[in-house]
């Protein structure tokens, strides 16, 4: 049992743990907690799970596919019961303190139903707006609905919304102007059409004669010209509105009626919407038609009545319509209030103002709303051949136009103002000039001129200025202005007015301005509640789509008030923002399309339409030109396609406070933006790409499916230029550290390119080959050696571009020579950054960040940050590596484990399951169902004749379709049926095992039934799917597959699960600084520690340390720890004490220690102890270097010597004139092919040390690469200015030592500069090289550990299992994986707990299911399983027969197919069970 | 040969878990189209397909079988694909030695992220036997059921 912490108190530390992040450091910390005892919330601000690493394609050193690592992970996390993602979740705050945190995480709406969500991509397939795919940096597109990839977990669609596009949010009725214009583009006219409707009922008809706002706010506008928005809604209304989708006209639901007076817009619009929520509307229009202005005003020339009378004609659709109706004459006022419980006033303006001025009604005067009512309603009013329009507004434009049409010869307009001031909209009055009419502006009638009892013309005033300097509307006129203007006919355009004499007097409603009827702007209410008034009469200033809006917050409002709510609540207008186009959005400049007009002579003859439109396809290429600031246009397709009504695009962000007791931050980095790098031409040549973007080219799922193209010309590029250092090592960019990962993304990224087009020739130009990790040097070495990588030791300054062939060339200096090449493809090695999110997270979390903007650590608290209860890991902490990112996550995840060991296991869920039934002795009973998915798999898979067939398979009991297997009324209904029938097996036919298993197989057991009674078919990923064009074969394949699962199910026994007790303390081998915080750590969690060391003090490497690079005391480290180690009373210490035997499994091990200070023969005692997990920290040590007059000369040194000599006896060392160092000694050579990772740095404090103690002593580092990475950097650079000269040398030149009387004499060749140097120096200090510590080869054997070519142990995995052994229960940390530096070795210490853990936390540990089992009596003890076993596994017992133990199988089935005698089987997949699935292959078998 | 064109090959694939099935799911995801002649089988490991399995899928009446693991170096379980790809091997050359031809039976490598190249090899496998005829077990005119009755022994042992 777990013993009691020191420090744990019954203070309610909570058991749930926030990780942010999903990357595979937020990953591996969540999958840690989880698995010992703690409650997960991770969030991650992306959609997906996965971080950076699902972007890469392969991972280096071992050219593993990334996604393949990646994918099995991602699920284990998605199904963890004891983790809870939240995706596109951003964490604001963090109150509290360590151990009771509340935080507050904010989930971005996704607009889809992730528990609805298939992800059968119908929507995506629907959606018509494109966007650059930033998964695939801009290189591919995606739709505006998408997974951030095809893998994604959760494996779900979300919409990106940006806000409302300018468009949208400018149009007086709100209509959809982007929806409409994305659906265009796409050539979806009559979709379109019923966007438009939405908002606004007459496609064809506003297209034609809005004044469209919209165009003017067109973000387009600010690249070239405005979206022909307009024309495009005219479109659809021309091209869709036949096919358009229809809206059912409901049935009258409601009891209250309400009364419409005017068939106008607003009237039309009002009466319409009421009508859609049932109520029975009355529509009463003066007029013969309904339309208003639309059909009795507007010329026909601009707008043709069959299109008005079709689009009207459709919203009066179950309208109670009542033409030639006059209130006040027909029906009164009274009658309307007796009757109707809501009124909507929308009777427009239909009186032409009068001006007083003499003769204003001889004949020969008409008054222009009056003509163009009756030539619109086919009535042709006589005009004489000269006319005279007066007025400068719209309809004066139309009277002018109507004239002409009408037979006047000319025509000459007058107004008032000037042509700036002009009411009527610009294009009005060009259209009228087109046509040949004169405008004469800064004209005002004086009065008509009346001869023989008909007009003879007007007698004009010359206008001064129609406004006064405030604006108000004041005519002056010019003194003697006057001039006589000769007309037949006068044509009185001067403003509109009311008529609003129906209203009795003793109404209730006031009118205003002559008739004017205004009402509240919000809600359209007047002075009587239910008495509404929209639309022109109103007063406000007027346009159709104005009149449309005002109807549709009438009808909003009658409806509240008909239902006694609030009229205003909820309403308030947003102030208007302008969305600007999305960042970086491309535009080609092309001009908007303009549509043919009639000819004049063919206009003027007749009202034929002057505007002719564009085609469709005109209008396609025109939608095509916009911008989608919106990103989604809210067209609503997905929506309507959505089969399982997952997307709903009202969803808002949700704001979730989660009580935690810690919070691991792993957000990972962001890459530094190239689009800074002016020099190489990045996002300028389009042959400039940055390693990122080369990434995803190689990937599969990449933009080119993996094909490296050049992007220039989609050629295969030949010579491939990397530039190392993009942003790097740079401190004019922000960046003075090193990115410590590019060196070795770059070889891999050669490597993979040239296995994917062996023409290609990478070159790599650097400044250090920086391969400072385990494997990494060999790895550079045969990029170099067997795929012929160039590596070129120059900083390249610009890359210039052939304009014509856009190649780019290169100028480097190398051997004292300039040279010159040109590349197909430059690719640029970006560095690393601190995620974007760093500064905001800080604030709202309350840490620190560093000078560089990561997360400050302490270099011996290398997981926690500033604030206590908040860790880090991963990339946040600076740049670094998978394994790195990996070892420090579940180092965090460790130090939690100790924070809140008093939480441990109160938060995790624990789910209670029915007993299960025994059906070893019954029949097989097989269930099948059989999975629509929607229409995924039904669209081409016969699904009901693969049910007929199913139920027609021999132990089939029951068989049917369902229309989502996985929802979760289906999975009752499985276990329904499985009651009801007795089923005792069951299969699914539906889609991957990958995602699905675990589900089905958790139904399984709330079904009472074994969770491997089941077998899944996939008749969607590998069937419909893929066979989309050929429905029989696929009906025929799965038929196949359904009869070969069935086929093996039946053979299916019930494997059940045993619990093996663990016994819950540790052993930790090695006493040095990793061995020591693993102790102390395990400790800390209540665990009881052996802790084993062979030395006779505790320590290891520490004690010969002093000082750290960044200054840290390595001796107060070592006393503190070893004073906490002795005073832990649950830490037991063996020194002097080597292991001698181990044996046991995963949970249980026994061990017999052989311990110094005995009372046996040898001095020694020996003690046996039991444990259930180990951890492997037995360190390194410093090589004795064989070379350079080491051990000859006193003058020569190493370089833990060095640090020995600067603590004892700095005297000597300040009276020296010259000291260098020499790197590499040791290492990277024949027999130490591996780089030592600490000894540049080691040489960087040394040599800075001495500068401090004698800054005018001569130092030189004679160095191959120098590999200060991450933030090390910042002391090589002050190195470096401290005067410190750094030598490099070749690998084939290294430099000769010899002795001489005076003082040692080292000849060397620069290799920057090619010349021969001698120093003189009176010390030679060698950066020996780091080896395995002395036994590990011996304590690998008695382990059964494997170890690599250099004797450092070997992990599962170099990527992903740092701290892990295939061996299950034995764990490794510190130098014994590689060398390291201190606080290195101790994150990976108390990761390797956190692993440890995962064992330990738990009483008993639950084994089988998918095992290998021996069958003793055909057991021959040949030992061919214990030879295959990757995992060395099996063992021959006493009874001399195999034995396979369950808690350690790892179920890979090696060992079941290489026994000749057949006397292993591998659980769920047994000889019987496989046999019988390939022998029902053919249907004939289907009755075995 | 005769009537070649009609003949609509079934192919058996063992698809290991971890890089194949997975390979087939995206390449499902990517709705890549290939022929429907293939009938996958998933397995843990692909050093979990022995070749009887293999023999017993000619027997089925499988007209080719491929066995589909980790690129080499890459396997969940170490070594599993090196195993299976020794299998795959000695079996090819048993069945030339038997005169059903080797060519019947392949081994491939792919990751998990391989889609494309999943349904490349299902193009690829499908024109191979398509060019080399239906399996000669079919060919003999005996009906497949027949065939895995009378090809398996120990058949009439198993419960009906």
């Amino acid at each position: 049992m777990i013993m009691a912490p020191d420090h744990a108190g019954a203070d309610g530390t909570l058991g749930s743990v926030l990780v942010v992040g999903g990357g595979i450091g937020g990953m591996q910390a969540a999958l840690d907690l989880a698995a010992a005892g703690y409650f997960v919330h991770l969030a991650t601000a992306e959609p997906s799970i996965g971080g950076k690493m699902a972007r890469l394609d392969k991972t280096f050193p071992t050219n593993d596919c990334a996604m393949c690592l990646l994918g099995p992970r991602m699920t284990d996390c998605q199904n963890h019961q004891n983790i809870q993602l939240h995706t596109v979740a951003c964490v604001e705050s963090l109150a509290g303190t360590p151990g009771h945190f509340s935080a507050r995480i904010r989930k971005r709406a996704r607009y889809v139903d992730i528990n609805e969500c298939t992800a059968c991509g119908e929507c995506e397939a629907v959606c018509p707006v494109e966007v650059p795919d930033a998964f695939n940096l801009g290189r591919s597109n995606r739709k505006a609905i998408y997974r951030l990839f095809p893998q994604s977990v959760p494996n779900k669609y979300l919409i990106e919304k940006r806000g409302t596009p300018p468009c949208r949010a400018t149009c007086p009725s709100s209509c959809n102007a982007q929806g409409f214009v994305a659906l265009i583009a796409g050539g979806k006219f009559a979709e379109a059409a019923e966007v438009v409707q939405r908002r606004v009922p007459f496609p064809g008809t506003v297209g034609r004669v809005c004044h469209h706002p919209c165009e003017s706010e067109c973000n387009r506008g600010d690249f070239d010209e405005p979206v022909s928005i307009a024309a495009l809604k005219r479109a659809a209304g021309d091209f869709g509105w036949d096919d358009r989708p229809l809206t059912p006209v409901p049935d009258l639901t409601c009891a209250e009626r309400v009364a419409v007076i005017g068939a106008g817009p607003a009237g039309l619009v009002a009466a319409r919407d009421l009508r859609l929520l049932g109520y029975p509307v009355t529509l009463f229009e003066a007029l013969p038609v309904a339309g208003g202005i639309l059909r009795a005003g507007i010329p026909r020339y601009r707008l043709p009545a069959d299109i008005v009378d079709r689009e009207v004609a459709a919203c009066l659709e179950g309208i109670d319509f009542r033409p030639n109706t006059r209130i006040g004459v027909d029906v009164t006022w009274a009658d309307l209030r007796r009757d109707y419980q809501a009124i909507i006033i929308a009777i427009g303006l239909q009186k032409s103002g009068r001006l007083p001025i003499d003769s204003a009604d001889a004949p020969g005067v008409v008054y222009g709303l009056d003509m163009l009512r009756e030539t619109a309603l086919g009535g042709r009013p006589e005009v004489g051949a000269r006319v005279v329009v007066i007025g400068g507004g719209a309809v004066a434009m139309d009277g002018a136009r109507t004239a002409l049409r009408l037979g006047a010869r000319k025509v000459v307009a007058a107004c008032v103002e000037a042509p700036h001031e002009m009411p009527a909209h610009p294009w009005e009055v060009d259209e009228a000039k087109e046509e040949g009419i004169a405008i004469r502006t800064r004209w005002g009638p004086k009065r008509i001129v009346v001869k023989g009892g008909r007009v003879a013309g007007v007698e004009m005033r010359r206008v001064a200025s129609a406004f006064d300097p405030d604006g108000r509307f004041n005519i002056r006129y010019v003194e003697g202005g006057e001039e006589f203007w000769p007309a037949d006919t006068v044509i009185m355009c001067i403003g509109q007015a009311a008529d609003s004499a129906f209203l009795p007097g003793d109404a209730g409603l006031k009118t205003v301005r002559g008739g004017m009827l205004p009402s509240d702007a919000l809600t359209r209410a007047t002075a009587i509640p239910g008495v509404f008034s929209c639309g022109d009469i109103t007063g406000e200033p007027g346009s159709v789509v104005a009149a449309i809006s005002a109807g549709h917050a009438a009808a909003v409002s009658a409806e509240r008030y008909l239902n006694g709510q609030d009229l205003a609540a909820g309403r308030e207008v947003e102030p208007y923002c302008k969305l600007k186009a999305p960042d970086g959005v491309k535009v080609v400049v092309k001009k908007r399309a303009r549509a043919r007009h009639l000819a004049p002579a063919a206009a003027l003859s007749g009202f034929a339409e002057v505007n002719l439109g564009l085609t469709p396809e005109e209008a396609s290429e025109e939608a095509k030109r916009c911008l989608d600031c919106g990103i989604c246009s809210e067209c609503l397709q997905c929506e309507k396609k959505c089969e399982k009504k997952a997307v709903h695009h009202d969803d808002k962000d949700e704001v979730l406070d989660v009580n935690v007791g810690a919070v691991v931050l792993a957000p990972g980095f962001d890459l530094h933006d190239a689009n800074l790098e002016g020099e190489y031409g990045y996002g300028i040549y389009p042959n400039v790409l940055t390693s990122y973007e080369f990434e995803r080219l190689l990937s599969s799922t990449g933009p080119t499916t993996g094909e490296v193209r050049r992007p220039s010309d989609g050629a295969h590029p030949q010579k491939v230029a990397f530039l190392q250092c993009v942003g790097s090592r740079d401190a004019s960019c922000g960046a003075e550290y090193c990115s410590s990962i590019c060196c070795l993304y770059v070889t891999k990224e050669a490597v993979v390119a040239k296995e994917h087009d062996k023409h290609i020739e990478p070159t790599v130009f650097y400044l250090d080959v920086r391969a400072f990790g385990k494997g990494f040097d060999r790895y550079v070495d045969t990029a170099r050696d067997v795929y012929g990588v160039r590596y070129i030791r120059s900083l390249i300054s610009a890359v210039r571009e052939d304009p014509v062939t856009h190649s780019l060339a290169i100028t480097y200096y190398t051997d004292k020579a300039r040279h010159e090449e040109e590349f197909d493809l430059v690719v640029l090695a970006t560095g690393a950054r601190p995620p974007a999110a760093a500064k905001d997270l800080a604030a709202g979390l309350g840490f620190e960040l560093n000078e560089y903007g990561f997360a400050r650590t302490s270099e011996f608290t290398p997981v926690r940050t500033t604030r206590p209860g908040v860790y880090v890991a991963g990339a946040f902490r600076g740049p670094q590596d998978i394994p790195e990112t990996v070892m420090t996550a579940s180092a965090a995840a460790g130090e939690v484990g100790a924070l809140l060991a008093s939480g441990r296991g109160t938060e995790v869920r624990v789910k209670e399951y029915p007993p299960e039934r025994d059906v070893a002795d019954e029949e097989p009973r097989v269930g099948v169902f059989i999975c629509r998915c929607g229409i995924n798999i039904a669209s081409v898979v016969d699904v009901a004749a693969v049910v007929e067939y199913a139920l027609s398979l021999p132990g089939v009991a029951h068989a049917q379709e369902t229309l989502y297997t996985c929802s979760q009324d289906s999975l009752k209904g499985i276990r329904e049926v499985a009651r009801d029938k007795g089923l005792n097996r069951v299969v699914v036919a539906s889609c991957t095992i990958r995602t699905h298993q675990a589900l089905f197989r958790e139904n399984m057991r709330e079904a009472g039934l074994n969770q491997f009674l089941f077998e899944m078919a996939n008749i969607r990923d590998q069937c419909s799917w893929v066979h989309k064009d050929d429905p029989a074969g696929a009906t025929t394949k799965a038929q196949d597959l359904v009869r070969m699962a069935v086929a093996k199910v039946k053979r299916h026994r019930a494997l059940s699960l045993e619990a093996v007790p663990v016994t819950q303390r540790a052993l930790v081998i090695g006493g040095g600084i990793a061995g020591m915080t693993a102790a102390l750590l395990l400790a800390e969690q209540g665990v009881g520690t052996y802790l084993v060391e062979r030395e006779p003090a505790l320590g290891g490497n520490l004690r010969r340390l002093y000082r750290t690079l960044d200054g840290g005391d390595v001796q107060a480290l070592l006393d503190g720890v070893t004073g906490r180690v002795a005073a832990d009373r649950l830490v037991g210490t063996y020194l002097d004490t080597v292991i001698e035997d181990v044996s046991g499994h995963a949970g249980h091990f026994t061990a017999t220690l052989s311990v110094g200070g005995g009372d046996g023969a040898d001095g020694r005692r020996q003690e046996k102890i039991e444990f259930g997990a180990t951890i492997v920290a037995t360190g390194a040590g410093e090589l004795t270097p064989a070379e350079y007059l080491y051990g000859q000369s006193e003058r020569v040194v190493t370089g833990l010597e060095l640090e020995e000599m600067l603590v004892s006896g700095p005297g000597r060392l300040g009276a020296m004139r010259e000291v260098a160092f020499m790197q590499c000694v040791g290492s990277r050579q024949k027999d130490h092919d591996y780089c030592s990772r600490v000894c540049c740095a080691e040489t960087v404090k040394n040599a800075l040390e001495l500068k401090k103690l004698n800054p005018r002593l001569r130092i030189y580092v004679l160095h191959r690469d120098m590999r200060t990475y991450g933030f090390m950097e910042g002391h090589y650079r002050r190195a470096r200015e401290a005067g410190v000269v750094f030598i490099p040398f070749r690998d084939e030149e290294p430099p000769a030592v010899n002795d001489g009387r005076r003082w040692l004499e080292v000849a060397a060749r620069d290799r920057a500069s090619g010349l021969d140097l001698t120093l003189r120096p009176d010390l030679l200090v060698l950066a020996a090289g780091t080896i395995p510590a002395p036994g590990t080869k011996e304590l690998a054997s008695l382990l059964k550990l494997p170890t690599n070519e250099d004797g450092f142990f070997l992990e599962t995995h170099i990527k992903l299992g740092p701290m892990d052994f295939p061996s299950q229960g034995v764990f490794l940390c510190g130098a014994a994986h590689g060398p390291k530096f201190i606080s290195e070795a101790v994150y990976q210490a108390q990761g390797a707990v956190a692993r440890a853990m995962g064992i330990l936390s738990k009483p008993e540990l639950m084994v089988g299911g998918t095992v290998a089992r021996v069958d003793k009596e055909k057991c021959a003890a040949c030992l061919t399983c214990v030879r295959v076993c990757p995992f060395t596994v099996p063992r021959i017992t006493a009874e001399h027969v195999a034995a396979i133990a369950a808690v350690e199988c790892q179920g890979c089935g090696t060992c079941a197919a290489e026994c000749p005698g057949r006397a292993i089987e591998l659980g769920f997949y047994e000889g019987d069970q496989l046999k019988a699935k390939i022998g029902a292959l053919f249907p004939e078998a289907a009755g075995s | 040969m005769a009537g070649t064109a009609e003949f609509t090959p079934k192919i058996v694939a063992f698809c290991c878990y971890f890089c194949a099935y997975s390979a087939a799911d995206l390449a499902g995801s990517m709705r890549l189209q290939y022929p429907s002649t293939v009938r996958v089988i998933e397995v843990p490991c692909s050093g979990k397909v022995d070749p009887l399995m293999l023999l017993e899928a000619f027997l089925a009446g499988a007209d080719g079988v491929y066995v589909a693991g980790c690129m080499e170096g890459d396997c969940h379980f170490l070594r599993g694909n090196f195993r299976a790809k020794k299998r795959v091997l000695a079996t090819k050359r048993l069945l030339d030695e038997i005169g059903f031809g080797g060519d019947r039976l392949e081994m491939f490598n792919l990751s998990g992220s391989m889609g494309p190249r999943f349904a490349e090899i299902a193009h690829e496998m499908t024109e191979r036997i398509k060019k080399l005829g239906p399996s000669p077990l079919r060919r003999a005119g005996v009906s497949s059921g027949a065939l895995t009755a009378a090809g398996q022994p120990g058949k009439e042992g198993e419960q009906a």
